[in-house]
């Protein structure tokens, strides 16, 4: 049920960020991902995608540069007027949009249940997720956008 | 005449986005109240007069269905209409809300005058910004 999904993830992605946020992302080899990770901090939120008794989690990491420049191009302010806690709100409404576009697009029928959108942590050091085994690799400006998914049966 | 407008959403970003596409569009708004949840918006609704609620199906503690099946089984709230916001846009879910009663659906990522149109087709005022070009309807 999810390959549907993890097929979709790039596209839907790229409507979303353009779409609403104004950021242009282009997809990435991990290892070039990887070098491009020391000395950035990332917001790490994951939204879940259940369907029966499976479910798919979605792990999204948010340099907090693009973060800050995706918040305040969709509230409109400028860049470093926004706190975090605004910054934070704006990207789990970045992967609300984006896991909503996924089921819309995967699961007409209705079949899955979206969850909702949680920051795991801000302030992730970039070192840290060096060794990570990352689904989708993007590029925005010379920041790395992560995505990581990791499916479980209940 | 004054709208009071109820906005639920549990993000504090989408609300600022509706209370600013609500700003411009140069509607008559006297209050704009603000819910982080469906059990607060009813709270609101309970204590103080509503002519539209603008609502996300996603949140915590209550979601906007439950919501929206709240309001329309009370006989002192069941004529307000609820205006959808929110990314479901599977067809089920959109039949769903509409044999439920809603007014509208819109779908994010929406542009401003989706909800524009929509309002102003449920309140049933004049166009507020006569001489702009067309724009898609929105509602059901």
């Amino acid at each position: 049920m999810f390959t549907k999904v993890k097929a979709n993830l790039t596209s839907v992605i790229s409507n979303v960020l353009e779409g609403m946020f104004f950021t242009f992302m282009e997809p990435i080899g991990a290892a070039a991902c990887r070098q491009r990770l020391v000395g950035k901090e990332f917001f790490r939120i994951a939204i879940v995608l259940l369907h029966r008794t499976q479910e798919l989690e979605l792990t999204f990491f948010f340099s907090r540069r693009m973060g800050g420049q995706m918040a305040s191009g969709f509230l409109g302010a400028e860049p470093g007027e926004l706190g975090d806690d605004q910054v934070q709100d704006v990207l789990k409404e970045a992967v609300n949009m984006i896991a909503g576009g996924l089921v819309n697009t995967c699961d007409p029928e209705g079949t899955m249940v979206l969850g909702i959108p949680e920051l795991i942590r801000s302030g992730v050091p970039g070192e840290e997720l060096v060794g990570e085994d990352f689904s989708a690799c993007f590029d925005n400006e010379g920041c790395p956008f992560l995505v990581c998914w990791q499916e479980r049966n209940g | 005449m004054a709208f009071n407008v109820l906005i639920v959403d549990d993000s504090m970003s989408i609300r600022q986005i509706i209370k600013r596409v609500l700003d411009i569009s140069g509607f008559d708004v006297g209050t704009m109240f603000e819910a982080d949840n469906g059990r607060e918006a009813l709270d609101l609704l309970e204590g103080n007069w509503i002519d539209v609620v603008i609502s996300d199906i996603h949140m915590p503690v209550m979601n906007g269905i439950a919501l929206l099946e709240q309001i329309k089984s009370d006989e002192l709230l069941k004529s307000i209409p609820v205006i959808m916001v929110t990314t479901e846009a599977r067809p089920t879910v959109v039949e769903e809300v509409r044999r439920m009663g809603a007014a509208g659906y819109i779908k994010k990522p929406f542009r401003p005058e989706e909800i524009r149109n929509l309002l102003q087709a449920v309140l049933g005022v004049e166009d507020v910004h006569e001489g702009e070009g067309e724009s898609d309807e929105c509602d059901f």
